[in-house]
C-alpha cells in the first residue's frame, strides 16, 4: 500500500527492506505524498535537514514517517530548489518544529510554513549564519546582535506569569509564558532550547564513529542508554552489522532497568509537584535500589557506558542474576504498596483527573509518542511495532488508556513499570551464551541508517549518514520530548495555574534530550563550553 | 511580679516557636524515611537570614514593601503579649478573644500589602490566594467564636479559659483544631506559599532580614494558635498548667506534622470548597450550642 | 443670644448658593466652597455648644390653629443626639468643602459649575435643617427638599447618560420612600398627637398610644423602615446607591456616603427610642435587615472593578453594621438587659461616626486619584503610592480602619458590636455573620488599596501629589480615625450624652473606658497599650534591624523582556467568588424579581394611563380610592 502511494508520485526508491523504505520524491509531489501517508495511518516521526553539498547536489530534507501498521519506517527525501522546499506543516502539524529546525540550522526556506520563526537559535544570533552547514566551523563564535523587540498588546484583564527559564517546578531551564485570568490559563507560549550543547555538530566534526555512543549517552541523564542504543542501531542498520544475541539481551536488560529508574524518578517529581512530599521521598528510595542494581551490573549508577557498535562492552555473569532478582522482587512489592496507597488518596486523584486533557485527534496530528500518546488512546510502542534488541522474542503487554488526562499518563507509566519487572525476569531466564560483540564490520561511505528505540518517554529516532574515514556525515537524534512538547499549549489552555507544573511534568519532559543541537547561551551571548568532551557533559541529578 | 511572668511568656514564645518548627521538620523527615535536619536547624536558618542584607526590588513601592514585615511581626508579637501562653499571666486587660483574632488579621493584612507592593506576579497571585483562603476560614472561625461566646456568655479570657465541658464545646474545639491547621499554612493548605507552583508566593521578593522576620512571623503564628487551643483545654492551676502546656505543644506538633506528611497540596478552589462544607458543620455545632448541648 | 447662632449657618449657606448662581469661574467656585467650609465650622461649633448645654430657638411663621397649625412653629433645637450628628456633618462638610476648592476645578470649562455652586450649599443647608428642626412636618419638608437638590449634584456630569439615569433612579426611589414617611407622619399627627408635630410632644404621647394600638405600631414601623430604609440604602431598597454615589463628584460622594445616609439613622434613633415603646420584635426585625444588608453587599463589593462603586457597596454594608447593633440594642432593652442594650446602641452610633470618617476619607482618596489620573478603573490603575505618598498613607489608614484593625477606630465599634451581639443567643448568629463579613471587608479593601496604590499598573501613569487643600482634609480625617481608635473616651462621652438625651441611661460605673475599655464579664481591650506597643516595637525594630539593602529588579524567572506582571483587579479572589457563587445568584435573583415587579408597575401605569381617557372608569376608580383613603386615614373617627 505504501509502495502504491510512492509509485503514484514518481518516487525513486533508494532502499527497501523489511524495516525501512528510503525514497526520493520530487519537490512538487512532496505535499501529496505526505498527506497520503498521513491518512494511511503513518504518523510523522521527525525531519532532518542535511547539507549535502559534499555528497551530491545542494540541500535536502529527509522526512521520516513511522508506519506502525506495516512495521516500517518510511524516509522521504527531497532536494531543495533554490534553497526552497514546500512545507508539509499545513498538512501535518507535527512537521512544524522539524522544518523550523532545518530553517535555523541549515538555512532551507519552507514555502507555506505558518510560523517561520526561530526555534533553536537564540534571539541574539545573527541572521544568515547556519551552524549545521558544512562550511561553518564548530568553534566559530559569532558576535551577538541586538534582538528585535516584540511589541505586545497589553490586555488589562490578564496577567503574564513567567514559568521559567528558572523555576522550582522545572528541573531544567525552559520558558513558558502563561497568560492568566483569575486562576485560569488563557494562553501559553513555549520557548525552549536553552540547554543546547552542540552535539550534532561536535559528532560531525570531531568524533569518530565509535566514540559517538558515549556522546549519545550524555544527551540525557535519565535516558542516556536508550540514546546510545538507538545510535548503535542506526549504524548497525547502515552497515548491515549482525549483533550477537547475548549482546541484544544485555542491551534489553539495561534498557528496562533504565525505564524503571526513569519512571520512578518521574513519579517522585509528580508527587513533589502535587505537594505530596512523602510519596516523592518513598519512590526515590525505591529508585535508589535500581541505581545500586545498575552499579552491580555495569559498574556505574547511571550513564552505563556499555554500548559499542556491534555489541556491548561487558558481560553479565550468572552469579549476579540472583542479586538482580532479589532487588527486583523487593522493589516490585514496595512499588505496588505505594501505589495502592496513592490510589486511595482522593485529594491526589482529584488533582490529576480531567486535568491537562489531550484529545486523540490532536495527539495524532502533532505526533506525540510514548506514555503521552498511550494515555490518549493511541496504541503505539516501538518495542512492538518495530522490534529491536531482544524485544521480538519477549512477551509483554503495552498499557493504553483513553482519557488523555494526567491520571491516565500516571497509570500508563505505572503499568509499564510492572511490565518492565516482568521483562527483566524473562531476560534473565533466557539469557543466551555467546559473544558480546561483533567487531567484524566495515562501514560503507554515505550510507543512510535509522535506529529507533522506545525510550521511557516515547519513541527515540536516530538518523545517520556515514562518511569515509570512520566518521559521521550527519547525525540527528530526535528525542521523544521533541514531539511531545508542542502538545503542551493545548493541554495548558483552560486549566488553572496551580495545575500548570503538574501538566508540564506529566509529559515527562526531558529538555536535555530535546535541546541538543547548538552551542548557545542565549542570555549572555557566550559559548557554554569548548574543549574536552567531559566539559560538555550535562549531568542530571542521579 | 506580673510583669516578670509576662516577660517569661514572651521570651518563651520567641525562643520556642522556631524550635517547634524544627521538631516538626524532624517528625516529617522520619515519616518520609529520611533522617531530617536537627531540631535547632530553624533557629540557625533564622540567624543566618538575619545576618544577611535584604535586597529590594527596584520597581516596588518601597515604603510599603519595607514596612510590611515589621508591621506583621509586631502585630503577632502583640497578640503573644495578650494571650497567656506558658504561664497564665498576660496583658489580658489589653485584649480579649476578639482582639487576638484581629491581631492575627492585622498581621495577614500587613503581609498582603507587602506582597502586593513587591511588583512580582507570583507574590500578587499568592497573596490573592491567601486572602481567599483567609476569607473562607473566617467563616468557620466566626462560627467557632460564636459557639464559644454562647457557651461561656463572654469573650474575655477569665471566662473562656478553660472552656466548660459540653458536647458543643468539644465539637467547637475540634473545629478550631482544623482551623488552626488551615491557618498555619500547612500542606494541604499551604497554597499561598506553594513552592513548585508559585515559587513561595508572597515571600518571593523578600530576602535577608525581611525574610527572617516573615518566617519568624509564621512560626510565631503557629505557636500562638497552639497556645490559643491549649488555653481552652488546660485548667488554671500554674503547676499542672506548665506541664500540660508543654506536653500539649509536643502532641499538637506531632499530630500536625504527621498529617502534613500524609497529604498532598490542595488547589485553591478545592480548599475553599472544603471550608464551605466545614462551615455547614460549624452551623450545626452552633445550633447545638443554642439548644444548650 | 447664643441660640441665634443657629441661624448663622443658614445665612452663610444661602448666601453661598446665591453667590454660586452668579458666576461660572474659578473665583466663584472657590468662594462658594470656602463659605461652605466656614459654615461647616460653625456647625461644628454649634454641635459643641449643643453638647454642653443644648440650644433652642423658636420661630413663629404665623398664628393659626388649624391642621396646618403644626407648621406655624418652626422650632430649632439642638440636643445631644442632634449635636452628635451635627458634629459629623460639620467635620465632614468642612473637609469636603475645602477639598472641593481644588477638586471641582477639574470641571472648569467642561461643565457648568453653577449647578454645583448652587446646589452644594443648599444640600449642606438642608442636612443642617433636618438635624436641627424639632417638628415632624418641617422635617418632611426639609427631607424632600434635600432629596430634590441633591439629585442635581449626582447628575452633575450631565453629559453622561449614566449619571442622569443614576440621579433619576436616586430621586424616584427616595421620593417613593419619602411618601411612606409622609404617610406615617400624617398617621401619627392625625391619630396620636392631635396635629402637634413637635418632637417633645410626640415623645410624651406616642409611646402610650402605640402600646394600646399595636396594629398601628406595626403599620408605622413598616412605613418607617421602608421610608428610611430607602434613604439609608438598606437591602432590599439599596439599588440606587451603587449607581448614584460613583457618578457624583467625589467630595459630594463623601458627603452622600458619610452624612446623608446617616440622617435616616438619626431619625430611626429618635423614632424607635423616644417615640415608640420598647418592642423586642421590632428590634429583631431591624437587626435582621442589618445582617442581610451587611452580608450581601460586601460580597458584591468584593467583585467590583470600579473604585467608587466598590466604596459605594461598602457604604451600604456599613449601614448594615449600624442597623445590626441598633436592632440588637432595641431587642436587648425590650428584654430588660439595659446595660448590654445600651452598649449595642453605643456601638451603633460609634460606627456611624467612624464610618463617616473613614468612608469620607476613602471617597476623598478616590477623588484624588480621579483628579490626577482621570480613572476609576481598578484594572488600569496601580503603583500610585510612589507618586502620591500622602494620599497613599491616608488611603492605607482608611483601609485599615474600615477593616476594623486595632488600634484604629473601626475596631472599637466592631468590638462593641461583637460583644453585644455574640453574648446573647438571639443575636448570636448575626454576630457570627458580622465577624465573617469583617474578614471579607479586609480582603475587599486590600483589593481597593493595592490595586490603586501598590501593585504595578498596566502602563506608566503620570501623576503627582494633589494640592494642599486636597490632602490636608484627608490627613485630618486620617488623624481623626486614629484618634477615635486610640482614645475612645472622647467619642464615648459624646455618645453617652446623645443616648442620655434619648432617655437611655448609660451605666458609666460598669463601663470603663480609660485606660482600657472594659465591659465586665464580657470582654476588654486597651487601645492605648496596643497602639503604643505597636508603635514602639516597630520603631525599635526599624532601628535595630535596618533594612539598608541593595536594589535589584523584580524576579521574573530569568526572562529579560517586558512582561505584564500585574494582577488585574478582575482576577483578585476569583476562586472565592466562584465557590461562593450561590450568594451572587441569590442577589441577582432578587434583583431580577424586583425588576420584574418594577416592570409590572410600569405596565400597570401604562394601562392606567390608557384607561384615563375614559371618563366613567376614572370616576369609579376615584370613588373607590377616596373610600379607601378615608377608611385608612381617619378610621371612623374623623
Amino acid at each position: 500500500m505504501i509502495l502504491d502511494i510512492l509509485r503514484k508520485n514518481d518516487a525513486e526508491v533508494i532502499r527497501h527492506d523489511e524495516r525501512l523504505i528510503i525514497t526520493s520524491v520530487p519537490n512538487e509531489k512532496l505535499e501529496e505524498v505526505a498527506k497520503e501517508l498521513f491518512s494511511a495511518n503513518c504518523y510523522y516521526a521527525t525531519g532532518v535537514g542535511v547539507d549535502e553539498r559534499g555528497m551530491s547536489q545542494g540541500f535536502a530534507i529527509y522526512h521520516i514517517f513511522n508506519c506502525e501498521n506495516e512495521g516500517k519506517y518510511i524516509v522521504i527525501k527531497t532536494f531543495a530548489r533554490n534553497l526552497t522546499i514546500p512545507s508539509i506543516t499545513p498538512v501535518i502539524e507535527g512537521a512544524n518544529w522539524a522544518e523550523r529546525e532545518a530553517m535555523d540550522m541549515i538555512g532551507i526556506k519552507f514555502d507555506g510554513h505558518p510560523e517561520p520563526e526561530r526555534l533553536i537559535l537564540p534571539d541574539d544570533w545573527p541572521e544568515g549564519l547556519h551552524p549545521l552547514r558544512k562550511d561553518f566551523p564548530y568553534n566559530k563564535r559569532p558576535p551577538s546582535i541586538k534582538p528585535k523587540s516584540r511589541v505586545k498588546k497589553k490586555d488589562p484583564n490578564t496577567i503574564e506569569v513567567p514559568v521559567g527559564p528558572y523555576h522550582p517546578a522545572l528541573h531544567e531551564p525552559e520558558s513558558f509564558e502563561l497568560y492568566i485570568k483569575g486562576e485560569e490559563i488563557v494562553e501559553a507560549k513555549y520557548k525552549g532550547f536553552h540547554v543546547h550543547r552542540g552535539m550534532e555538530k561536535l559528532a560531525e566534526s570531531r568524533m569518530t564513529i565509535n566514540q559517538i555512543p558515549f556522546l549519545a549517552e550524555r544527551i540525557c541523564g535519565i535516558c542516556g542508554f536508550t540514546h546510545s542504543c538507538a545510535y548503535c542501531q542506526a549504524v548497525e542498520d547502515a552497515a548491515k552489522i549482525d549483533v550477537p544475541e547475548r549482546a541484544l539481551y544485555i542491551r534489553t536488560l539495561l534498557l528496562e532497568i533504565e525505564r524503571i529508574h526513569s519512571h520512578l524518578l518521574w513519579f517522585g517529581v509528580v508527587f513533589h509537584l502535587l505537594g505530596f512530599e512523602s510519596g516523592f521521598m518513598h519512590t526515590w528510595r525505591i529508585r535508589e535500589d535500581f541505581m545500586n542494581l545498575a552499579e552491580i551490573l555495569t559498574g556505574n549508577r547511571k550513564t552505563y557506558g556499555m554500548n559499542l557498535i556491534g555489541g556491548v562492552r561487558r558481560a553479565i555473569d550468572e552469579s549476579k542474576k540472583r542479586k538482580v532478582m532479589r532487588i527486583v522482587e523487593g522493589s516490585k512489592r514496595d512499588t505496588v504498596e505505594i501505589f495502592d496507597n496513592v490510589m486511595g488518596m482522593r485529594e491526589l486523584l482529584n488533582r490529576m483527573e480531567n486535568v491537562g486533557v489531550l484529545p486523540k485527534k490532536e495527539a495524532r496530528g502533532i505526533g506525540v509518542v510514548g506514555p503521552t500518546a498511550r494515555g490518549s488512546g493511541i496504541d503505539t510502542d516501538v518495542r512492538i511495532d518495530h522490534p529491536y534488541a531482544a524485544y521480538g522474542e519477549l512477551e509483554f503487554k503495552v498499557p493504553v488508556y483513553k482519557t488523555g488526562d494526567v491520571l491516565s499518563r500516571v497509570l500508563v507509566r505505572y503499568e509499564e513499570v510492572l511490565e518492565s519487572f516482568w521483562i527483566i525476569e524473562q531476560v534473565l531466564d533466557q539469557l543466551p551464551q555467546g559473544d558480546i560483540i561483533n567487531e567484524n564490520y566495515k562501514i560503507p561511505e554515505f550510507a543512510i541508517g535509522l535506529g529507533a528505540t522506545e525510550a521511557p518517554r516515547g519513541e527515540d529516532v536516530h538518523f545517520l549518514i556515514t562518511e569515509r574515514e570512520n566518521k559521521v556525515y550527519r547525525w540527528h537524534p530526535r528525542a521523544p520530548t521533541y514531539n511531545n512538547l508542542p502538545a503542551l499549549p493545548i493541554m495548558l489552555v483552560g486549566e488553572k495555574l496551580a495545575d500548570a507544573p503538574v501538566i508540564i511534568g506529566s509529559i515527562d519532559p526531558c529538555f536535555s534530550c530535546t535541546d541538543h543541537v547548538s552551542i548557545i547561551d542565549a542570555e549572555r551571548g557566550k559559548i557554554l563550553w569548548k574543549g574536552p568532551l567531559n566539559e560538555g557533559v550535562r549531568t542530571w541529578g542521579g | 511580679m506580673n510583669i516578670i511572668f509576662m516577660a517569661i511568656n514572651l521570651a518563651f514564645a520567641l525562643i520556642i516557636a522556631p524550635l517547634i518548627d524544627g521538631f516538626e521538620r524532624k517528625v516529617r523527615a522520619r515519616l518520609q524515611n529520611r533522617r531530617g535536619p536537627s531540631i535547632f536547624q530553624t533557629w540557625w536558618d533564622l540567624i543566618k537570614l538575619f545576618r544577611r542584607p535584604s535586597i529590594e526590588p527596584r520597581d516596588s513601592v518601597k515604603s510599603f514593601y519595607i514596612m510590611a514585615p515589621y508591621l506583621t511581626f509586631t502585630a503577632i508579637l502583640t497578640a503573644c503579649l495578650i494571650l497567656p501562653t506558658l504561664l497564665p499571666h498576660s496583658l489580658n486587660f489589653a485584649g480579649d478573644l476578639i482582639v487576638v483574632i484581629y491581631m492575627v488579621s492585622l498581621a495577614t493584612f500587613g503581609f498582603s500589602i507587602g506582597a502586593f507592593s513587591s511588583g512580582n506576579p507570583y507574590a500578587q497571585i499568592g497573596s490573592s490566594r491567601e486572602l481567599s483562603l483567609f476569607m473562607s476560614e473566617e467563616l468557620v472561625l466566626a462560627f467557632v467564636v460564636g459557639v464559644i461566646a454562647l457557651i461561656s456568655r463572654s469573650l474575655s479570657f477569665e471566662h473562656l479559659f478553660p472552656l466548660p465541658l459540653r458536647i458543643s464545646s468539644i465539637l467547637a474545639l475540634a473545629l478550631l483544631f482544623v482551623i488552626i491547621y488551615v491557618t498555619s499554612s500547612r500542606i494541604p493548605f499551604d497554597i499561598p506559599e506553594a513552592e513548585p507552583e508559585i515559587i513561595e508566593g508572597p515571600l518571593i521578593e523578600y530576602s535577608g532580614r525581611h525574610l527572617a522576620l516573615l518566617l519568624y512571623f509564621i512560626h510565631l503564628k503557629r505557636f500562638l494558635l497552639y497556645g490559643l487551643f491549649l488555653n481552652f483545654i488546660l485548667p488554671e492551676k500554674p503547676g499542672i498548667r506548665i506541664g500540660g502546656f508543654l506536653i500539649g505543644l509536643v502532641i499538637l506538633s506531632l499530630v500536625y506534622s504527621s498529617l502534613e506528611a500524609y497529604y498532598g497540596r490542595f488547589r485553591i478552589d478545592q480548599a475553599i470548597r472544603l471550608m464551605k462544607k466545614l462551615s455547614f458543620v460549624a452551623f450545626i455545632v452552633w445550633i447545638m450550642a443554642m439548644v444548650g448541648w | 443670644m447664643s441660640s441665634l447662632m443657629l441661624l448663622i449657618p443658614i445665612g452663610v449657606l444661602v448666601g453661598a448658593s446665591i453667590l454660586g448662581l452668579v458666576g461660572r469661574g474659578k473665583r466663584t467656585l472657590h468662594a462658594v466652597n470656602i463659605l461652605s467650609a466656614t459654615a461647616s465650622l460653625l456647625i461644628v461649633y454649634i454641635a459643641i455648644l449643643g453638647f454642653e448645654r443644648g440650644l433652642e430657638l423658636k420661630l413663629w411663621i404665623y398664628a393659626s390653629s388649624s391642621v396646618i397649625a403644626s407648621l406655624n412653629q418652626l422650632i430649632f433645637k439642638v440636643d445631644q443626639l442632634s449635636a452628635f450628628f451635627l458634629l459629623i456633618l460639620g467635620i465632614l462638610g468642612f473637609c469636603t468643602s475645602l477639598y472641593g476648592v481644588k477638586y471641582m476645578e477639574r470641571y472648569l470649562g467642561k461643565e457648568d459649575l453653577r449647578l454645583y455652586n448652587f446646589n452644594y450649599p443648599i444640600f449642606l443647608l438642608m442636612m443642617y435643617l433636618i438635624l436641627t428642626c424639632w417638628n415632624l412636618l418641617w422635617f418632611i419638608i426639609f427631607w424632600e427638599l434635600m432629596t430634590f437638590f441633591s439629585q442635581f449634584l449626582v447628575a452633575f456630569e450631565r453629559n453622561k447618560e449614566k449619571a442622569i439615569r443614576a440621579a433619576y433612579k436616586y430621586f424616584c426611589m427616595t421620593k417613593a420612600g419619602a411618601d411612606f414617611l409622609v404617610l406615617s407622619v400624617i398617621l401619627i399627627i392625625l391619630n396620636a398627637t392631635r396635629f402637634n408635630a413637635n418632637y417633645s410632644e410626640i415623645s410624651k404621647v406616642l409611646p402610650f398610644y402605640l402600646q394600646s394600638n399595636p396594629s398601628m405600631l406595626y403599620v408605622l414601623t413598616s412605613a418607617l423602615l421602608i421610608g428610611f430604609g430607602v434613604k439609608a440604602a438598606m437591602v432590599p431598597f439599596h439599588s440606587w446607591l451603587p449607581d448614584a454615589h460613583p457618578e457624583a463628584p467625589s467630595n459630594v460622594s463623601a458627603l452622600l456616603s458619610g452624612v446623608m445616609i446617616k440622617l435616616p439613622i438619626y431619625m430611626l434613633f429618635r423614632f424607635f427610642i423616644s417615640f415608640f415603646p420598647r418592642n423586642a420584635g421590632i428590634g429583631m426585625l431591624i437587626a435582621s435587615f442589618g445582617v442581610i444588608t451587611l452580608f450581601f453587599t460586601m460580597m458584591y463589593a468584593l467583585i467590583q472593578e470600579d473604585s467608587k462603586r466598590l466604596l459605594a457597596y461598602s457604604s451600604i454594608d456599613n449601614i448594615g453594621y449600624v442597623l445590626l447593633p441598633l436592632g440588637t440594642g432595641l431587642y436587648l432593652m425590650a428584654k430588660g438587659n439595659q446595660f448590654l442594650g445600651s452598649i449595642a446602641l453605643m456601638a451603633s452610633l460609634y460606627h456611624t461616626i467612624n464610618h463617616a470618617f473613614f468612608k469620607g476619607l476613602l471617597f476623598l482618596t478616590a477623588g484624588s486619584v480621579i483628579y490626577e489620573t482621570g480613572s476609576r478603573d481598578l484594572n488600569y490603575l496601580g503603583g500610585l503610592a510612589k507618586k502620591m505618598p500622602l494620599t497613599g498613607f491616608a488611603a492605607m489608614t482608611a483601609s485599615f480602619a474600615i477593616a476594623g484593625m486595632p488600634p484604629l477606630n473601626g475596631f472599637v465599634s466592631k468590638w462593641m458590636i461583637y460583644i453585644s451581639t455574640l453574648s446573647s443567643p438571639a443575636s448570636s448568629l448575626f454576630g457570627i455573620i458580622a465577624l465573617f463579613i469583617s474578614g471579607v471587608t479586609l480582603a475587599a479593601f486590600v483589593k481597593y488599596f493595592t490595586s490603586i496604590f501598590t501593585r504595578p499598573s498596566l502602563e506608566e501613569i503620570e501623576a503627582r501629589e494633589v494640592p494642599l487643600l486636597m490632602w490636608a482634609p484627608q490627613m485630618l480625617l486620617a488623624f481623626l480615625c486614629i484618634l477615635f481608635g486610640v482614645y475612645p473616651r472622647l467619642p464615648v462621652k459624646l455618645i453617652s450624652g446623645a443616648l442620655n438625651s434619648l432617655g437611655v441611661q448609660m451605666d458609666m460605673s460598669r463601663l470603663v473606658i480609660y485606660p482600657s475599655v472594659v465591659i465586665p464579664d464580657r470582654g476588654s481591650f486597651s487601645p492605648i497599650v496596643i497602639f503604643s506597643f505597636i508603635l514602639i516595637t516597630t520603631f525599635l525594630m526599624l532601628l535595630l534591624i535596618p533594612s539598608k539593602g541593595k536594589q535589584f529588579s523584580v524576579w521574573k524567572c530569568g526572562i529579560q523582556e517586558e512582561l505584564n506582571v500585574r494582577l488585574p483587579a478582575s482576577s483578585y479572589y476569583r476562586d472565592f467568588e466562584e465557590e461562593f457563587g450561590e450568594v451572587y445568584k441569590i442577589g441577582d435573583l432578587s434583583m431580577h424579581i424586583l425588576k420584574k415587579l418594577v416592570d409590572l408597575g410600569k405596565g400597570a401605569g401604562l394601562k392606567f394611563e390608557a384607561m384615563s381617557y375614559d371618563l366613567n372608569s376614572m370616576l369609579s376608580i376615584a370613588m373607590i380610592l377616596i373610600v379607601i383613603l378615608v377608611a385608612v386615614l381617619g378610621g371612623v373617627e374623623l
